[in-house]
């Protein structure tokens, strides 16, 4: 005859500081830790690879970059340089036309006096130029500021004054501003 | 009953180990994050740097090219003396168009005897010239005068009737390079 003892087997125990586990639930936890740690671990060891792989290509960039430290200075001296003397062409360029440019726009307003007009003064201004002459009439004057405004750096004339109460009765001094294009200023 | 309880809590520690594994993982991953976005940040900024070198360096030839034509095309121009220089040119631009030089007045606002400097750190001294002489031939050396062998920018032109004839009076900027420190 058989016997057998159907009863469950009695739970294993474990106690710490007087409390009592069971050891089923003591070992899933002792192996959830351990996975835990587990887990850490590798975490823990590829990001410090990844830190010393990125190090060391920081360090190898930075090497590379102090190597070329001298020559990158030079370069940007040369580069600075050339953009120095780039500008200072550009206005010697402009200033090398100055006197021309001067001259062609007194010459051209010159050209448009009448001869019965005569001039004794332009001043170039900084909007421009302003004149002062005489005439032998009012007509003559107001022919001349006609004649002056058609010259085609010249964007407007406006007369400033005429003086006919002079010594001399056969003659009117006048004063008239002429203000530039600007594109000319 | 019993068994149904001893199932659930192990389901609950497993619950909690898998949290507990996650949680480490993000803890360490966060906390070296700082320092592996700094590395990342410096290794693109040397990328760059040694990017921008190569570009550089290889334009550098063309630059130097450049720069020795246009040290060479202002050496003489831009030379210490250029106001001996410019008044040699002038004689010479009033013998042509048969114009006599009045007078010539320096301005002279610094320490080190120019007016100013320039924003190309060139400095500057500014003259004004009184020229005597027939209105086609004043106009002639005007025009003349910027274009001599030094850089010379004619601020105005003020041209008056005098007894003693026409008189034009000239301000002009000369323009020299300031010495090496």
């Amino acid at each position: 005859m058989i016997r057998a003892n159907l009863l469950p087997r009695p739970k294993e125990t474990l106690s710490f500081f007087g409390l009592r586990f069971d050891s089923e639930y003591a070992r899933e936890a002792v192996a959830a830790l351990g996975l835990s740690v587990l887990v850490a671990s590798i975490g823990f060891s590829l990001e410090t690879l990844r830190i010393v792989h990125l190090e060391g290509d920081v360090a190898e960039q930075e090497r590379a970059v102090d190597v070329r430290s001298i020559e990158r200075e030079a370069a940007k001296a040369v580069a600075l340089e050339t953009a120095r003397y780039e500008r200072i062409d550009r206005d010697a360029h402009i200033y090398r036309s100055s006197g021309n440019a001067i001259a062609v726009q007194i010459a051209r307003i010159g050209n448009r006096i009448p001869s019965d007009v005569r001039l004794d003064t332009i001043e170039h201004a900084e909007t421009g130029f302003t004149i002062n002459g005489d005439a032998r009439s009012i007509a003559a004057i107001g022919n001349a500021m006609t004649a002056i405004a058609g010259v085609p750096d010249i964007r407007r004339a406006d007369l400033v004054s005429i003086d006919a109460d002079r010594s001399s009765a056969d003659s009117a001094a006048f004063t008239a501003n002429l203000l530039s294009s600007p594109e000319v200023l | 009953m019993s068994d149904d309880l001893s199932s659930s809590v192990i389901r609950m520690i497993r619950a909690s180990a898998a949290a507990l594994a996650i949680a480490c993982a993000s803890l360490v991953y966060f906390s070296n994050e700082p320092k592996v976005s700094a590395l990342s940040t410096r290794l693109a900024e040397t990328s760059t740097v040694l990017r921008s070198d190569d570009i550089i360096f290889s334009t550098i030839g063309r630059l130097r090219a450049q720069r020795d034509f246009f040290r060479r095309r202002y050496a003489r121009m831009l030379r210490r003396d250029v106001e001996g220089s410019f008044l040699r040119d002038l004689d010479a631009n009033v013998r042509r168009h048969k114009t006599d030089v009045i007078s010539t007045t320096a301005q002279r606002d610094t320490a080190e005897g120019f007016a100013g400097t320039t924003d190309t750190g060139l400095r500057h001294i500014d003259l004004t010239l009184e020229l005597r002489g027939r209105y086609r031939n004043l106009l002639s050396t005007i025009a003349n005068l910027s274009t001599g062998n030094q850089i010379v920018d004619v601020l105005s032109v003020s041209l008056r009737r005098t007894d003693s004839g026409l008189i034009a009076r000239v301000p002009i900027r000369l323009f020299e390079e300031e010495p090496a420190r």
